[in-house]
């Protein structure tokens, strides 16, 4: 497979294969230290993002926190 | 019951009160969105909550946060607790006026049903978020309740256990002003998640 095909906060978008949670992340060039990580339905802690290989089908959706409270 | 909680029958029933009444609350800050969720909560019936926060008021914080002009100085957790003994004495309030850092969430909020986060920091939002996600405690976190002539509503997303409420985007830490129809928006969210949870409305 060249390439697969994932949901990023609603909108399917072309991957390469065999990437980690982190890599996508950071090809999606969010502030990570800010980001939290939903994979089909569950949070992944941002230290298991190096280990976590994300596939074809996967619904992920990325959230940024921002400053104020 | 005091005249505060028999007021509040006009709303509810013995029932519903004694399911809020039973729900023990944890806000982490005490400024813009703790200030007021727990003013809110408390009027709700919620009378058992912790509070941590590590300021004091200051002037700047009087255009959102529930505090007052004679109250400049004073430290926020416990000025916060007298406002909410005013509306219900019988509440069980405990403060602590310290700084939070995510090494000590494991001793903090023991026993609470319900946290809300309400920190400032980007950083601290992700690390109560990350670590509430796998525990059975409900976490409300606000995110993005700043900026003025904001085009983006404020939503709320939930991720199992977690919810997560605000526009997601207005940062005050890149010049969106926080300001009090917004932040005090963004708070009665968190509240009502809180108070629908607690009587069942949501599960």
């Amino acid at each position: 497979m060249l390439s697969m095909k994932m949901i990023i906060n609603g909108q399917e978008k072309d991957f390469e294969p065999s990437l980690s949670l982190e890599n996508l992340i950071d090809s999606l060039s969010q502030n990570k230290a800010h980001v939290i990580a939903e994979l089909n339905g569950n949070i992944i802690k941002s230290s298991e993002w190096v280990r976590t290989t994300v596939a074809e089908g996967d619904k992920i959706e990325l959230v940024t926190f921002v400053g104020g409270g | 019951m005091n005249k505060f909680e028999e007021g509040l029958l006009k709303y509810l029933s013995e029932d519903q009160l004694k399911k809020i009444q039973s729900i023990k609350i944890g806000i982490g800050g005490a400024g813009g969105l703790g200030s007021n969720v727990a003013f809110i909560l408390v009027r709700s019936g919620f009378k058992n909550i912790e509070i941590i926060d590590f300021d004091n008021i200051e002037a700047s914080n009087l255009n959102r946060q529930n505090y007052y002009i004679d109250d400049i100085g004073k430290p926020k957790a416990e000025t916060l607790k007298s406002y909410l003994l005013s509306i219900n004495p019988d509440a069980k309030i405990i403060t602590h006026h310290k700084k939070w850092d995510s090494s000590s969430l494991e001793n903090i909020f023991h026993g609470r049903d319900i946290i809300i986060e309400a920190f400032d920091h980007p950083s601290q939002k992700k690390d109560f978020v990350e670590y509430y996600q796998d525990k059975t405690d409900i976490l409300i976190s606000g995110n993005g309740m700043a900026g003025l002539g904001s085009k983006q509503d404020i939503i709320t997303k939930r991720i199992n256990n977690i919810f997560i409420v605000g526009d997601n985007v207005t940062d005050t830490q890149k010049g969106h002003p926080p300001m009090a129809p917004r932040v005090v928006s963004c708070a009665a969210k968190m509240a009502e998640i809180a108070l629908d949870l607690s009587l069942g409305f949501l599960t």
